[in-house]
C-alpha cells in the first residue's frame, strides 16, 4: 500500500483512538525522531525520552489534531521543538570558551586520494566528537536547517554566541579534512558571488 | 584570531547569510593566497558533507513502547463529558460561517494569479523618475526601452524584462536574487546598482556598486563583474567577457554627468555629441588632441560650450543646422 493511503489509515484510526494504529505509527517513526534527537544533543537516553514525549503528546491529541504536511515532518518538528526546550531547560552554558584539543594533524599525503564516502566518514566522526554546545549549534544549522538567529532565539543565547560555535565547529572539521582537499574555488561558493 | 574571522564569513556564504561588504571582505582573502583558497575548500567541503550526518542508536523498540503506553493508562479512563447536541450545531454553524468568510478572504488575496506584471515604456527620451518596484529597487529607462516589472509580492525570484537599456539600483535581498531577462541573456544580482543594455550585436552590463552575474541564454558559461567594470556578451562570436568600464561617462545618461580626466578633445566632443544630441565642430585640426579636464554635472550645451571656450581660447558660434563651431583658440 501506498505510505501516504497508509498514513492516512493511521490517522483516521488514531482519531477513533486505535491502538493498533498508534502502535503503527509508533513502529514506522520512533527510531527516525530517537535518531534525530540523538543527531543535535548526542544523548541517546535524553533522545528516547523526548520521542516517547512526542508519542504521548500525540496520543493525547488524537482527536483533535491536525496534520496539514505529511506525519513525517510533523514528528520530527515535534521532536525538535523538544529537543529545543531541553537544551534551554538544561541550561548548557554556550558561551563557554570551547578548549579544544588541537587535532592531529592526519599522516595521508596530499597525493592520496580518499573516497568521498571515507572523507564524510571522517566529517561525521569528528561531528560526533564535538563538545557538546558546539555539536548542538552545528548539528542545528545543518541538519535542522535553523539560522543563527532562530537558533539564538530558542535557545536565548546571543547570535555572537552562535557564530562563535558554529566557527568553532566548522574549525575542528575543515582540520580533518584539510590534507585532502586543493585550492582552486569550488562551486558553491563560487555560485553566491 | 584572524582565520576564525574568514571561517565565519565563508560559513556565512554557505548559508547564504552574507552581507555585500563581508562579501567583498571574503573575496579579498581569496585572492590574497592559494592557502587562503585552500582553507575556504576544506571548510566547504566539511560544510556539504556534515548535511547527512546521522548517528545510530540500539533501541528496544518494544520496552520503549511498553513505556509511553504506561504514561498513557490514566488518561484514558476519563469519562468524557458529551456536549449537548444543540451546542454542538451551533458551533458547527459559527464554524462554516467562519470558513465562510475566511474563505472568501484567502481566495481574493492569496489565490489571485501569482505575480501581476506591468510594462513601462520610454520613447525619445530617457525616463526622468525611477520606476519603483514594490521590493523597493529602482529602475530607470534610458530612451526607447521597455521594462516589465512585477506589481505583487513575489516569493522566490525578482524578475524583471528589459528590452532597449535600463540602469538598475536593487534592493537588497540576499534571498530572492533578481534576475533581468534580456532577450539573449540573463543578469543575476542580490543589491547593487548596474546598467544592462541589449543591441543587435552584444549585451552590455556596466556594474556601479556591488557584484553583478551575466548569463547568456542556454549557456554554460556566465561572467560576474565587479564595480567599475562591464561585461560584454558577443552576440555573433558566442563571446563573454569582463572589462574595465572603458570612460566615466558610461552611464552619463543615467547619472546626468559628464567627467573628463585629459581626454583628447576630439573623444570629448564625441561624448557631448551624443550626450546633447548636437554637432560640435572645430575649425583648428590640430587641437583635436588636446587634452580637456572638465566635469559637467547637469549642465546645459550653452554652459558646456562656453566653458571649452575658457579652457581652450577658443570663440563659439551657432550653426545653421544648431550646432557648434569652435574658431580659434590654443592647446597649452
Amino acid at each position: 500500500m501506498d505510505n501516504n493511503l497508509k498514513e492516512k489509515e493511521w490517522l483516521a484510526g488514531l482519531k477513533k483512538s486505535d491502538k493498533t494504529a498508534f502502535r503503527s505509527i509508533y513502529d514506522q517513526y520512533y527510531k527516525y525522531l530517537v535518531v534525530t534527537a540523538f543527531n543535535v544533543l548526542g544523548d541517546s537516553d535524553a533522545a528516547r525520552d523526548l520521542a516517547q514525549d512526542v508519542f504521548v503528546e500525540v496520543w493525547k491529541k488524537r482527536e483533535s489534531i491536525m496534520i496539514s504536511s505529511s506525519l513525517k515532518s510533523y514528528l520530527r518538528r515535534a521532536v525538535v521543538n523538544k529537543t529545543l526546550n531541553h537544551i534551554k531547560a538544561s541550561r548548557i552554558n554556550f558561551d563557554d570558551p570551547v578548549n579544544l584539543p588541537e587535532p592531529a594533524n592526519s599522516t595521508h599525503g596530499e597525493d592520496e586520494k580518499l573516497h568521498a564516502a571515507d572523507l564524510e566518514k571522517i566529517i561525521h566522526t569528528a561531528i560526533a566528537a564535538l563538545p557538546e554546545r558546539c555539536r548542538i549549534v552545528f548539528t542545528l544549522c545543518r541538519l535542522e536547517k535553523l539560522s543563527h538567529k532562530e537558533i539564538a532565539a530558542k535557545l536565548d543565547i546571543s547570535t555572537k554566541t552562535v557564530e562563535n560555535q558554529m566557527t568553532r565547529a566548522l574549525s575542528v572539521l575543515r582540520k580533518k579534512i584539510a590534507p585532502y582537499v586543493g585550492e582552486g574555488l569550488l562551486a558553491l561558493l563560487l555560485y553566491f558571488l | 584570531m584572524k582565520e576564525d574571522r574568514y571561517i565565519s564569513l565563508i560559513q556565512k556564504q554557505l548559508a547564504g547569510d552574507i552581507s555585500t561588504e563581508e562579501r567583498s571582505q571574503l573575496e579579498q582573502w581569496l585572492a590574497d593566497s592559494e592557502d587562503n583558497q585552500r582553507v575556504a575548500n576544506s571548510i566547504e567541503k566539511a560544510w556539504q558533507l556534515s548535511e547527512n550526518f546521522s548517528g545510530d542508536v540500539d533501541l528496544d523498540l518494544d520496552a520503549d513502547f511498553q513505556k509511553i503506553e504506561g504514561r498513557l493508562g490514566t488518561e484514558n479512563q476519563v469519562t468524557k463529558i458529551r456536549p449537548l447536541l444543540h451546542r454542538r450545531w451551533l458551533l458547527r454553524l459559527a464554524a462554516a460561517a467562519l470558513l465562510l468568510i475566511v474563505g472568501r478572504f484567502v481566495l481574493k488575496n492569496y489565490l489571485t494569479p501569482a505575480v501581476k506584471y506591468e510594462v513601462a515604456n520610454t520613447h525619445d527620451q530617457p525616463s526622468q523618475k525611477p520606476i519603483e518596484l514594490l521590493d523597493g529597487s529602482k529602475v530607470w529607462l534610458n530612451a526607447n526601452s521597455q521594462l516589465t516589472y512585477f506589481t505583487t509580492a513575489i516569493s522566490k525570484e525578482r524578475r524583471v524584462k528589459i528590452k532597449g537599456e535600463a540602469f538598475f539600483d536593487v534592493a537588497k535581498d540576499a534571498d530572492k536574487p533578481f534576475v533581468v531577462e534580456l532577450p539573449s541573456s540573463e543578469v543575476t544580482v542580490l543589491g547593487t546598482s548596474f546598467s544592462a543594455l541589449e543591441n543587435e550585436h552584444t549585451v552590455e552590463v556596466t556594474v556601479s556598486t556591488g557584484k553583478v552575474k551575466l548569463t547568456p541564454n542556454d549557456s554554460e558559461m556566465s561572467i560576474t563583474m565587479m564595480a567599475n567594470q562591464k561585461g560584454v556578451f558577443d552576440k555573433k562570436q558566442g563571446q563573454l567577457a569582463v572589462t574595465d568600464s572603458d570612460g566615466l561617462n558610461e552611464l552619463s545618461w543615467h547619472t546626468k554627468k559628464l567627467v573628463f580626466e585629459g581626454t583628447p578633445l576630439n573623444k570629448v566632443i564625441e561624448s557631448l555629441e551624443e550626450f546633447y544630441e548636437t554637432q560640435i565642430e572645430i575649425e583648428k585640426k590640430e587641437l583635436e588632441n588636446c587634452p580637456v579636464s572638465a566635469t559637467f554635472d547637469n549642465k546645459t550645451i550653452q554652459v558646456v560650450v562656453e566653458t571649452l571656450d575658457t579652457i581652450l581660447g577658443t570663440t563659439s558660434t551657432n550653426t545653421a543646422d544648431g550646432g557648434y563651431l569652435l574658431k580659434g583658440g590654443q592647446c597649452d
